[in-house]
């Protein structure tokens, strides 16, 4: 006799009760933030016209993207991981989106009245985010080494501890803006994708771990060359989240499968 | 009071006195919910003459302008980006762009009372209400103490509905607040970008709330100068 199985309350239930405090800027569906240490690179990227004295980095098609960043925040069931946020950095959480290409070469289009949007897709890939408590060794916006990858880069962003949480980022899209072609262009930029636990320490059923719910990333790609976003070889400067949502999916089951979990 | 006035002056010494490097960094990022209201009735989002808001939380803050002066379990740290009217507006390609008349402003605001946040967190979800503006937003992320103003010129948002993604940018000049003073005068002028998306569904414990546009997530760039090594008689005569 099959019955449907609403394990997926009683867990929710849990989770609301025993997760731990979240910080000050938690909330909304807010797990993960990433803000001025993240920085992308690609294997085959060339740089737009440069106008008013900037351009922007345009994938070519199988581009192959990597990001490297430190996290800032980490909120829900997560709560209770606390990267430092001041020098000198002793504790430290890093990630590396890695295995993305760009599907076609990016796209250049008019943007206003005389600027430019660039899109590019990017193929499926992983995502793996590493806690190092005690040290750190990953640099820093300011101090990010020239030409990666490098002996620095993005080795000091995935060794020295355990990896808490990977899985796969699938339907990356990025866009570049500026609104003219002067020197005084204003640029934004954004990314969305999605993305989906598999793995690590935190990975997994309970309430301080993260289920296999696909959601969603969001937030800035700026890709203004040479001042300001975009060190030398790198192609962008993102900054952004990752949402969560907790609800467990429920799934049919039978009581004798239930019955197997305990014997 | 005397600590008010002598630490900014020592952080504006120290600043004086420090090489700095080259790129541009980080003064601030944050996350919230964006929403309008309309300038005259209509049902076009974002339609000449309507009003653009945004309200969130600070996520981080400049390592060594702010950071060491942030105390996030006494405090939260919200903001309020206001005054924003679309002057010209544009749509094709399914592409959405915009731009806004200058005299935009974004506060961040130090607020021991957390009440935008309402603790614990979980069980309770941030204050943003439905359907903004309510009683709880914008009036709980603009209170407490001013500590960033800026202005907000020459501002513009997109939104690719192909893509379902956008963004706003705007240059964003820091004009006061109580902790204007630990940011270097030369690096007042920077920008502001923000991404966009609409919400996803679900949310559990906090959903997103009803009634805004877009979640949001986006940083306040501003340049570290070089500066120069200066006097004490330079930097007097700057206060006499």
């Amino acid at each position: 006799m099959k019955k449907r199985i609403g394990v997926a309350g009683l867990v929710a239930l849990l989770t609301f009760a025993t997760a731990s405090a979240a910080l000050a800027q938690c909330g909304g569906q807010l797990l993960l933030k990433f803000d001025a240490d993240v920085f992308a690179y690609e294997s085959n990227a060339t740089l737009s016209v440069i106008e008013g004295g900037n351009g922007a980095w345009k994938s070519n098609a199988g581009s192959a993207l990597t990001v490297v960043g430190i996290m800032t925040l980490f909120c829900g069931p997560l709560g209770d991981l606390t990267p430092d946020i001041t020098p000198p950095y002793t504790n430290e959480y890093t990630f590396v989106w890695t295995g993305m290409s760009a599907v076609a070469a990016t796209t250049e289009v008019p943007f206003g009245p005389s600027g430019k949007k660039w899109d590019t897709d990017y193929s499926a890939g992983s995502f793996l985010v590493y806690e190092e408590l005690g040290s750190s060794n990953a640099p820093r916006a300011g101090a990010m080494p020239a030409a990666p990858p490098n002996g620095t880069v993005p080795v000091n962003f995935q060794d020295g501890g355990a990896l808490i949480l990977s899985g796969s980022l699938t339907g990356l899209h990025t866009i570049v803006t500026r609104t003219t072609n002067a020197s005084t262009a204003i640029w934004g930029g954004s990314f969305t994708a999605s993305w989906q636990a598999s793995g690590g320490t935190r990975f997994g059923a309970g309430p301080t771990n993260i289920g296999g719910n696909v959601n969603v990333a969001q937030g800035n790609w700026c890709g203004k060359y040479p001042t300001g976003c975009t060190p030398s070889g790198y192609t962008a400067h993102p900054n952004g989240k990752f949402d969560y949502d907790q609800t467990t999916v429920a799934r049919s089951s039978t009581w004798g499968a239930i019955k197997q979990l305990f014997r | 009071m005397k600590l008010r006035i002598l630490l900014p002056l020592f952080m504006a010494l120290t600043a004086f006195a420090l090489p700095a490097a080259a790129d541009d960094e980080v003064l601030l990022s944050f996350t919230g919910y964006d929403y309008e209201t309309n300038g005259a009735p209509n049902a076009v989002y974002l339609q000449i003459g309507d009003s653009y808001y945004g309200v969130g939380f600070a996520t981080s803050f400049h390592p060594v302008w702010l950071a060491p002066y942030v105390d996030n379990t006494a405090n939260e740290y919200t903001f309020y980006q206001h005054t924003l009217v679309v002057d010209s507006y544009f749509f094709g390609g399914n592409v959405l762009s915009v731009t806004f008349a200058p005299g935009g402003v974004v506060d961040y605001y130090e607020d021991a009372s957390k009440d935008a946040r309402n603790p614990p967190n979980p069980p309770n979800c941030p204050k943003y209400g439905s359907n903004p503006p309510n009683v709880d937003a914008p009036s709980k992320f603009s209170n407490g103490l001013l500590a960033i103003t800026g202005s907000l010129d020459n501002a513009g948002l997109y939104y690719d509905y192909n893509a379902n993604q956008g963004g706003f940018q705007s240059e964003m000049n820091i004009t006061g607040g109580a902790y204007a003073f630990y940011v270097p005068a030369p690096s007042w002028n920077g920008w502001f970008m923000t991404g966009l998306v609409n919400s996803p569904p679900g949310g559990n414990p906090c959903a997103a709330p009803t009634g805004y546009d877009h979640q949001l997530s986006g940083e306040c760039r501003h340049p570290v100068v070089a500066t120069s090594h200066g006097t004490w008689g330079s930097l007097k005569k700057l206060y006499r």
